[in-house]
Parts: structure tokens; C-alpha cells; sequence
């Protein structure tokens, strides 16, 4: 099962939602190489489709959502930029 | 790049609305998406030095981040000029990144393969 050790970098969002939290994701995944991955927790209710919709539109992959006590985590792997 | 375009027509007279309208212009910016903010009409204030740090609704981000953080990461912010004037407002004082804009200049954008929506 993945876990937060292996991603390349981990960016825990709390509540944050909608426009805040794709805007951190984008950049947090600045500082990554292609590649790369970083775990993203989330507990807005929204993150599942946002995040799913925000790597189709730039490039990046949703590799797996795990599952989280508080929220959700999602993993995601940094495209070609 | 895609073209997505937010009128806005609001400022201190609805921070709720106006609030949302630039969570969303955050959202598709950070989505890699060529945005621009038209602020018309009461939305103009917003490009006023000074009045988004004297908006934040509860339950949203403050509207200061959120200017900020949509301009840093390449956002445009469009004023309609004619609605800045009649308000009496000088070039003086605008935010940074802000420019004053006629509708032949919105209308180009829209025209361009955009998409928009409005608040």
C-alpha cells in the first residue's frame, strides 16, 4: 500500500477548498521534476472532483486516492511541463 | 492555453459574491488557464489600492490573499475604464497588475475561444 513515505513531497491542505487548494497544489508541484510525486491531504469535500479535474487540464496524473481518518489523501504525479 | 474570462460586478457591495468570483479566478489560473478578471461596474473598487484588504467574508479566504496569489501566478486584472472614471479614481490608483480597458479589448479576449462566467 503506497504511504506518504514514498512520495516526493507531501502538502497537507486541511479544509482548504476550490480556488485555494488547486492554487497550493500548483505550487507545491512547481518544486517537483517530472516524475516526482506529492501527497496531498485534503478534507474539503469537493478535493475529490477538483483534483481529478485539475490534473486532466494541466498534464499531471491522479495516481491513487488513499484512504485518510480525517479527509482523503491523493497522490499525484507531477506531467511534462 | 484556453481563454477564461470572470466579469465581476461586485466589490465591498457583495464580498460574498465577490469573494467567489476570485476563489474561482484562482482556481482556473492555478489550472494553467490563460484568466483574466473583468471588474466593472461596483467591481472596479476592487483594483483600488487598499480595498481588498478590507474585504474578508467569513468562511472564505480573504480577499487580499486572494489578489494577490491570482496576480502572482499570472492572472489578469482588467478595469473597465469608463467605470473607473465615473467614480473619480486616477491610474494612480490601482493595484499592481491591474490595467484600465475599453470594450473592444474584452470583447477580443471573448472572442478568442474564451469561456467566462459573471457575478
Amino acid at each position: 500500500m503506497e504511504t506518504s513515505s514514498h512520495a516526493d513531497s507531501i502538502l497537507d491542505l486541511g479544509e482548504k477548498g476550490c480556488g485555494q487548494l488547486v492554487m497550493e497544489v500548483m505550487l507545491a508541484m512547481r518544486n517537483l521534476a517530472e516524475g516526482q510525486t506529492l501527497l496531498v491531504t485534503a478534507h474539503d469535500l469537493a478535493a475529490n472532483e477538483d483534483l481529478a479535474a485539475w490534473c486532466r487540464m494541466t498534464g499531471n496524473t491522479l495516481v491513487k486516492i488513499l484512504p485518510d481518518p480525517a479527509g482523503k489523501q491523493f497522490l499525484l504525479r507531477k506531467g511534462r511541463s | 492555453m484556453n481563454n477564461f474570462g470572470i466579469n465581476l460586478t461586485r466589490s465591498t457591495d457583495d464580498p460574498d459574491r465577490a469573494t467567489v468570483a476570485m476563489t474561482i479566478a484562482n482556481a482556473s489560473v492555478a489550472s494553467g488557464k490563460n484568466t483574466m478578471v473583468f471588474l466593472s461596474s461596483e467591481g472596479v473598487r476592487l483594483a483600488i489600492k487598499g480595498v481588498a484588504d478590507s474585504i474578508h467574508e467569513e468562511g472564505l479566504q480573504p480577499m487580499s490573499d486572494l489578489v494577490k496569489n491570482y496576480v502572482a501566478a499570472g492572472g489578469a486584472i482588467w478595469v473597465c475604464s469608463p467605470c473607473f472614471k465615473k467614480r473619480g479614481y486616477s491610474e494612480s490608483d490601482l493595484i499592481e497588475g491591474a490595467i484600465l480597458v475599453g470594450g473592444a479589448k474584452l470583447v477580443e479576449f471573448m472572442t478568442n475561444d474564451a469561456s467566462g462566467v459573471s457575478y
